[in-house]
């Protein structure tokens, strides 16, 4: 079986096939992560779609490391690059003071998950961006330590915090007893 | 026998109690069953919670992969643009400066006559 390190140098040689491989594996996760951080599902796409082409452009010399947790940082710093250009430019806002829809919201059809969505985006920043870390980029507490730049045991500590607050906010929006 | 709260069974199914701690919740869930119960809801709650999934259309990868053939006609193309580039700015700078030549007609001295001596000379009756 190619490893993805390998369908990324045959994609950078011009294989579309190889470049349609690593696509399919990881676009779904990506987009999933990427709009639960941005709060939209437009930008979670062209965030990816940005990740795809700095994959194929970046200079790796090496092909040993975690691929998955290679692509996910690349994710995931722009994601919060673009949450935090949205936000000076008012593009989107955490507490919405209307009832009125965002995008995102009208695009998700089904009510509880929209109600999932709801409550992992009011999460606190900082136990928003581990939980979507650990559950929607599939990273373990090692690598989630990498990626955010954080001591294991904070990173250990507030997935904990995240899940519990989580837990308490879908319980009053009555999706879990 | 005591049983776990909630907190412990979390972090167990988050796999974040030290070794020496996850063993023993582990053994006192396979043989409480009201541990496992509570052990079976946490777990579920965070299916729960890792169970978003939108509808995302299925969005074609528009990125268009360079071939190494690309990349050669690429550099001859900047080959050339670099060489005319360069032709024309030496060209432009190294130009000698342009003498305007203006076209003159030498007139013999003795046939400069001002105005005013043409006109006394026409006077002079000859005759």
């Amino acid at each position: 079986m190619i490893s993805d390190w390998n369908n990324l140098s045959l994609a950078r040689n011009g294989d579309q096939k190889a470049f349609s491989d690593i696509h399919k594996k990881y676009n779904k996760s990506l987009i999933k992560m990427t709009s639960l951080i941005t709060g939209s599902l437009d930008s979670a796409k062209d965030i990816v779609q940005e990740t795809f082409i700095r994959l194929l452009n970046s200079s790796i010399k090496h092909q040993e490391g975690n691929f998955k947790s290679y692509i996910t940082t690349i994710a995931y710093r722009l994601a919060l690059k673009e949450k935090s250009r949205s936000k000076r430019s008012g593009i989107l806002n955490d507490n919405l003071i209307d009832n009125s829809l965002t995008p995102i919201e009208i695009q998700i059809n089904e009510e509880n998950q929209l109600k999932l969505f709801q409550a992992i985006t009011s999460l606190p920043k900082d136990q928003r961006d581990i939980l979507v870390l650990r559950f929607y980029g599939e990273n373990s507490y090692e690598t989630i330590s990498k990626i955010t730049q954080l001591p294991l045991g904070t990173v250990k500590s507030r997935i904990f915090y995240a899940v519990k607050a989580c837990r308490e906010k879908l319980k009053e929006m009555g999706v879990i007893e | 026998m005591n049983h776990y709260d909630e907190d412990i069974i979390l972090k167990f199914v988050l796999e974040i109690l030290d070794e020496e701690e996850n063993a023993l919740v582990k053994k006192h869930i396979e043989e409480c069953t009201i541990c496992n119960t509570k052990f079976n809801k946490v777990k579920s709650e965070i299916d729960v919670i890792s169970s978003f999934d939108p509808n995302i259309e299925d969005i074609d990868h528009q990125i268009k992969l360079k071939s190494k053939h690309s990349y050669v006609w690429l550099k001859r193309a900047a080959v050339l643009i670099f060489g005319f580039l360069t032709g024309y700015l030496t060209s432009t700078f190294t130009q000698p400066e342009q003498v305007n030549v203006v076209e003159q007609k030498l007139i013999p001295k003795t046939l400069q006559v001002s105005s005013l001596e043409f006109a006394v000379c026409s006077n002079v009756d000859i005759w």
